[in-house]
């Protein structure tokens, strides 16, 4: 094997650092040694600079290691000391290399404001980690809103994020998270100010304050900066929204206003509650409050304001003077909604006014009472309200629920081999066939939880790509509308933990190199200055398949061709179909090389994608056309799959049958049947002439039906082309769990995989799609052989 | 010297669970054994080399069967087989560990094997492929065959080792 050279470690660290979790310190430093080792390998009379400039960000990186400095900057820095001193050393420029030497240098110095972590004495640890626990998911949640509200105006939306956000700054305020209250707070004024989409990238540097100051409150990396400087200069891009915004937004805070005003309002009143116009505008006071507490239901709030309004009423409308003890109910609502809303009442003030011998007021009432039951059940109707969205979720070692798995599946076959026992059978009464039949329906029913136990959905990683996407073509500076489809998609949680990176990898690509550089380039070839890039997910066939789209250039097939040929991996007069041209990219070090991919479209490192995507035992696929734009489709099975089958049998085996890719089965007649050259059999159905395979001979089986009328046909489907398969006949449908045989016997031709059948053997799965390939190829005259059983 | 290096990883456990393939019996490192299970059904997969019997069903999960018999090119089992068992064995690999069968006339005893009544395969010549045997031990007169569960299961090769002990027997009385 061949010394890598410098070359080969920069695109090593290159590949390193597009791949890594930022966040993943371990993988920062082993950064770090590459790092060290690029530097040692570089020709004697290399350009000190470069090697300051190396030094400089090693340096920069052991701060991340440490927690000192900002991973996303760092990140970015990176890549840009990379490129450089590839420039420099591999392509032989001379660059001036003192401005980036002075970014990495000087770059986020580390600051360390000191964070309130002591708990507050009515807060315990427990619940402090619980509620820490919980965040990750809140603002997970919170970005998806963000991102979602840029495009499109939903009130309901709307609403979830001030939800969150007020959620939020009340639980901050309980744990004496004061920063994390003020940021919320602020943010909520801006929300009530300006419209989502002026404001993304500050409610993204929330969101990202937020889970750094999070994260810091658990232990885990490093502290954040200030919050105070968060929203700073966002609010000063944004300019100053209107100044009376009350009636346009129905945001929490704007309650919070109202009751500070009507806190105001009810001094002045208190002082004097014979001057009429003092009482009307505290009765106004009470009034809007409680449309606007309404409005935005918070009942709690709303049946304060209505109390204290109804009291006041009298007085307000007529100069009459308040019943007995209604200025107590009027002060007790005031300070109930002060308390509520967090804002500070003055009880001094009150008390001087007291002792002023002003108040006429009347010590407690029988009323009380009520009001207490009125507000506790408003407080329950409100706490319902806020909680609603917050699913609770548990974490479970994946190993014990692996375990749960498995047990159940063995639970199930046990049962059925009780349940259809046949000493059980002589003995049955109704009763016990009954009861038999419930505790099947329950063993189904547990079944059916414990394969999904291991499936989540996609959304939090397609999440996680929009943010991406939005962030790449910013620093790209293009245009990209990024659509998200099929994110509710499930998959095993290892495969969806692990396909992370590529996706990243793809998506980066289809922004950097697939979309066109400029939007004069995308006018000009007729389309939309906005280049379009779509990440979806959907079933097909027993797969999952993910695919990215992109509207750009796509990829120039001459280009990769004669790179191919450069390469030596095509050969001088090989015809390729356009899929494996396209296919090229995938190959080691085909696309590292930095002229081909600027023309070609496609970026570094695919090679490094497919093995990923292979180690999860799927494929990656490309189709491109030119001046149309690129998808490539990744297709994962299914580790966990259930599927509806129909089990058929083929002389003393059974094999199971997808149904939903059956069409129906017949019992041929001799006038359906015909040969070609006497071998191969053709079935005429409906006009239609398909392929005819037996799988007798396709699998080996002895002693099973091979002559067509005596059989059944099960016509089956892949990609709108038909072929039949000869059975002995249909035994049943049944629900099945898809599982691998293993990598010792992958790819058995014609068979995708085994189940686990009710009388605990395994059964095997027919792969239909395959076989559909099989018999079309032999249409060719290709691979008769091979259909024919070998 | 490649011996050297498996007699320093035996010295470690010791223990072997022994089994009976036709008259010759073999031993597999107890520690690599996952479970012994009963004769099953056993699914036959299409288009396998011959000495992969097929697929089984173990708590869920869905796992290969290797013949030995098969694998080691002897006739195949005839008459009773009550007491054929499969080993369920450990086969480590880089990330995961595989869970195979091997399928064996019956099982015998497990036996501490003292280093010192291990012999290197090599002194079998060139009649045998010795590359899946980790030694021979001699113990209570009879003499065990002790594999490298390794690579017999995953190998995709036939190994010739029928009448290993034979041959052992037929060098000790040409030395005599």
């Amino acid at each position: 094997m061949a010394k890598e050279g410098p070359l080969e470690k920069l695109e090593r660290i290159a590949e390193i650092l597009v791949l890594m979790n930022p966040e993943d310190q371990a993988a920062w430093a082993s950064l770090r040694e590459e790092l060290q080792g690029v530097a040692e390998d570089l020709p004697d009379g290399t350009d000190p600079a470069v090697l300051e400039l190396l030094g400089a960000a090693r340096v920069h990186v052991d701060g991340v290691v440490d927690g000192e400095r900002d991973f996303q900057q760092a990140a970015v820095l990176l890549e840009e000391v990379l490129s450089t001193v590839r420039s420099i050393c591999i392509e032989g420029k001379s660059l001036d290399v003192s401005p980036l030497l002075n970014a990495v240098t000087r770059a986020n110095p580390p600051t360390s404001p000191s964070m309130p972590i002591t708990l507050p004495p009515h807060i315990d640890e427990t619940i402090f980690s619980e509620f820490l626990s919980r965040q990750e998911e809140v603002l997970q949640r919170f970005e998806e809103l963000v991102l979602y509200l840029e495009k499109e105006a939903d009130e309901e939306a709307m609403a979830e994020l001030k939800r969150i956000l007020h959620t939020l700054k009340g639980e901050a305020a309980l744990m004496g998270l004061e920063e994390v209250e003020t940021l919320c707070h602020e943010t909520e004024d801006l929300l009530a100010q300006q419209e989502v989409p002026e404001l993304v990238d500050s409610l993204l540097n929330v969101k990202d304050w937020l889970s750094k100051a999070f994260a810091w409150y658990a232990g885990e990396g490093s502290s954040p900066d200030s919050a105070g400087k968060v929203l700073d200069s966002s609010s000063q891009l944004g300019g100053e929204g209107p100044a009376d915004a009350w009636g346009r937004e129905d945001l929490p805070h704007e309650i919070r206003d109202y009751i500070r005003e009507l806190g105001e309002r009810f001094f002045t009143f208190f002082e004097d509650p014979a001057n009429e116009e003092k009482s009307q505008a505290l009765f106004k006071s009470f009034h809007r409050l409680k449309g606007t507490a309404g409005w935005v239901s918070l009942p709690q709030v709303e049946a304060l304001a209505k109390e204290g309004g109804s009291r006041l009423r009298k007085s307000a409308s007529g100069g009459q003077p308040l019943e007995d003890g209604a200025m107590e109910k009027i002060r007790q609502a005031v300070e109930q909604l002060s308390q509520l809303a967090g804002v500070e009442i003055s009880a001094e003030r009150i008390e001087a006014i007291e002792g002023g011998g002003r108040g006429n007021l009347t010590p407690e009432s029988q009323d009380d009472t009520e009001d207490e039951m009125v507000l506790a059940e408003a407080q329950e109707e409100e706490s319902k309200h806020s909680w609603i969205n917050v699913r609770e979720t548990l974490m479970i070692d994946a190993e014990r629920l692996d375990r749960l798995v498995d047990v159940i599946g063995e639970l199930v076959i046990k049962e059925s081999m009780v349940c259809q026992s046949p000493e059980l059978r002589q003995q049955a009464s109704p009763a016990l066939e009954k009861q038999l039949a419930e505790l099947d329906k329950t063993t189904r029913e547990l079944q059916e939880i414990g394969t999904t136990l291991r499936m989540i959905p996609l959304r939090s990683t397609f999440q996680k790509m929009a943010r991406l996407v939005r962030e790449q073509a910013k620093k790209a500076g293009k245009l990209v509308d990024f659509k998200l489809e099929g994110e509710d998609t499930e998959l095993d949680k290892t495969v969806v933990d692990r396909i992370g990176d590529p996706l990243v990898h793809l998506l980066r690509n289809a922004v950097d190199h697939g979309i066109e550089d400029s939007a004069e380039e995308r006018i000009e070839a007729g389309k939309n200055e906005v280049g379009s890039v779509t990440l979806r997910a959907f079933h097909k066939g027993g797969n999952i398949y993910i695919e990215v789209e992109d509207d750009g250039r796509g990829l120039d097939k001459e280009a990769l061709l004669s790179k191919g040929k450069a390469m030596g991996l095509v050969g001088d007069r090989d015809t390729m179909a356009d899929r494996e041209i396209f296919g090229l990219i995938f190959e080691p070090g085909f696309s590292t090389a930095q002229r081909v991919t600027d023309v070609s479209g496609r970026g570094v490192g695919m090679d490094v994608v497919r093995r990923r995507i292979e180690g999860l035992r799927g494929q990656v696929d490309v189709r491109s056309s030119p001046g149309e734009g690129s998808v490539l489709t990744v297709q994962l099975p299914l580790t966990l799959a259930i599927i509806d089958g129909m089990v058929v049998r083929v002389g003393g085996q059974r094999y199971i049958i997808p149904l939903l890719s059956i069409v129906r089965s017949i019992r041929p007649t001799p006038d359906q049947l015909s040969t070609v050259l006497g071998r191969s059999s053709l079935l005429e159905v409906h006009d239609q002439v398909v392929p005819l395979l037996v799988l007798a001979d396709l699998f080996d089986v002895e002693e099973a039906v091979r002559d067509p009328q005596r059989g059944i046909v099960v016509l089956v489907e892949d990609e709108g082309r038909q072929i039949g398969l000869l059975t002995d006949g249909l035994l049943g449908q049944q629900q099945i769990v898809m599982k691998s045989l293993g990598d010792e016997i992958q790819r058995v031709q014609g068979i995708s995989g085994g189940a686990i059948m009710p009388d605990g053997r395994v059964g095997l799965i027919v792969d239909v799609a395959g076989l559909v390939r099989l018999a079309n190829q032999e249409k060719l005259g290709t691979e008769e052989v091979m259909i024919r059983g070998i | 010297m490649a011996f050297e290096m498996d007699v320093r990883e035996l010295a470690a456990t010791g223990k072997y669970l022994t089994f009976l393939l036709g008259d010759e019996e073999y031993g597999v490192e107890v520690e690599k054994v996952e479970r012994i299970i009963g004769m099953t059904d056993i699914t036959p997969v299409p288009r396998m080399p011959h000495f992969l019997r097929g697929v089984i069903n173990l708590r869920g999960r869905i796992l290969p069967v290797v013949d030995l018999r098969s694998k080691f090119g002897m006739p195949p089992l005839e008459g009773e087989q009550e007491q054929a068992c499969i080993i369920v064995i450990e086969v480590p690999r880089e990330r995961d560990v595989l869970l195979m069968g091997a399928l064996v006339d019956a099982v015998s005893e497990v036996l501490d094997i003292p280093l010192n009544a291990i012999e290197s395969a090599a002194t079998l010549g060139s009649d045998c492929d010795t590359a899946f045997i980790l030694g021979l031990a001699r113990v209570d007169g009879g003499i065990k065959i002790l594999l490298d569960t390794d690579s017999v299961l995953t190998g995709s090769e036939v190994h010739q080792v029928s009448r290993v002990a034979s041959v052992m027997e037929e060098n000790e009385r040409e030395q005599e």
